[in-house]
């Protein structure tokens, strides 16, 4: 939604958001990689990233790193944990959550847009 | 380099592994309890601190020596860090990150328990030090592995 490849103005159909890149896919391997899906009109990138329950540990790491390797990537880190559910279900599934909540993801990322996107 | 010992808390294991290797508690034979009690940050990282990287010191290649209390998923920590590196173009071959969560005794696990999340330190505290100490020939074993490391690592480069 954030880079545009799903619309703002109306739910998706299932074809749509099943062609999404990684939507409705987990795997034990990629949690903790930075996984790259677009940019958007800002030229921001965006990225996702599993991290499980552990998203403060995530973030005090590699708030570290910052620190400790002088970086300053300006990392702004959305959770949206309360639009998913924790275990493997077939992406049928997951489209009938992002059906459930699409206002509120769009709320979500309407908001980041309006604080990065100044 | 940067070299980040690992375990669940940050309080116990990283904290033992990081002390021998920089020298606060003997590299051979056996520690004394009380050496235990002049190491930094033994039994003391708070569940808020968890993840972040605290400096222990410098050893004796010059690299600074971090412990980091990752939880139980490690996979996800390192994955994180090295992910982030590489999408910000640096490269990871100076960060180590060390998995310092070999055999835990039991009464490290219990005393580290009672000691960081019921706040029973008197207690706690003694039984994790006693704990260590039963496996304490397995760290030393770890941290030689690790200088051993350090010391190709500068033949190559």
């Amino acid at each position: 939604m954030h880079v545009g490849i799903l619309p703002g103005e109306y739910v998706p159909t299932k074809e749509q958001a099943l062609m999404v890149p990684y939507f409705g896919r987990k795997y034990a391997s990629c949690y903790g990689l930075f996984i790259y899906i677009g940019i958007d009109e800002g030229y921001n990138e965006v990225y996702i990233l599993g991290a499980k329950n552990n998203i403060s540990v995530v973030k005090n790491e590699l708030a570290s790193v910052d620190d400790i390797l002088h970086m300053d990537e300006g990392v702004y880190y959305v959770d949206v944990r309360a639009f998913d559910i924790n275990i493997s279900l077939p992406a049928q599934f997951h489209y009938m959550l992002l059906k459930k909540h699409y206002s509120d993801i769009l709320k979500t990322v309407c908001n980041v847009k309006a604080q990065i996107l100044i | 380099m940067k070299l980040i010992y690992t375990c669940y808390g940050g309080s116990h294991s990283s904290v033992t592994a990081a002390a021998i290797h920089l020298g606060y508690l003997p590299c051979h034979g056996r520690s004394s309890y009380e050496q235990f009690y002049t190491i930094p940050f033994y039994d003391e990282m708070d569940e808020d601190q968890l993840g972040k990287w605290v400096f222990m010191g410098t050893d004796e290649f010059n690299n600074d020596i971090y412990i980091c209390g990752v939880k139980g998923d490690k996979d996800l920590a390192i994955n994180a860090v090295y992910s982030y590196l590489n999408i910000s173009g640096m490269t990871a071959d100076h960060i180590i990150m060390v998995d310092a969560l070999i055999t835990l005794h039991p009464l490290t696990s219990i005393g580290g328990y009672m000691s960081r999340h019921l706040n029973w330190v008197r207690l706690g505290r003694p039984l994790s030090i006693m704990g260590i100490m039963c496996t304490y020939d397995q760290f030393v074993r770890l941290v030689d592995k690790v200088k051993e490391y350090e010391k190709n690592f500068y033949d190559i480069y």
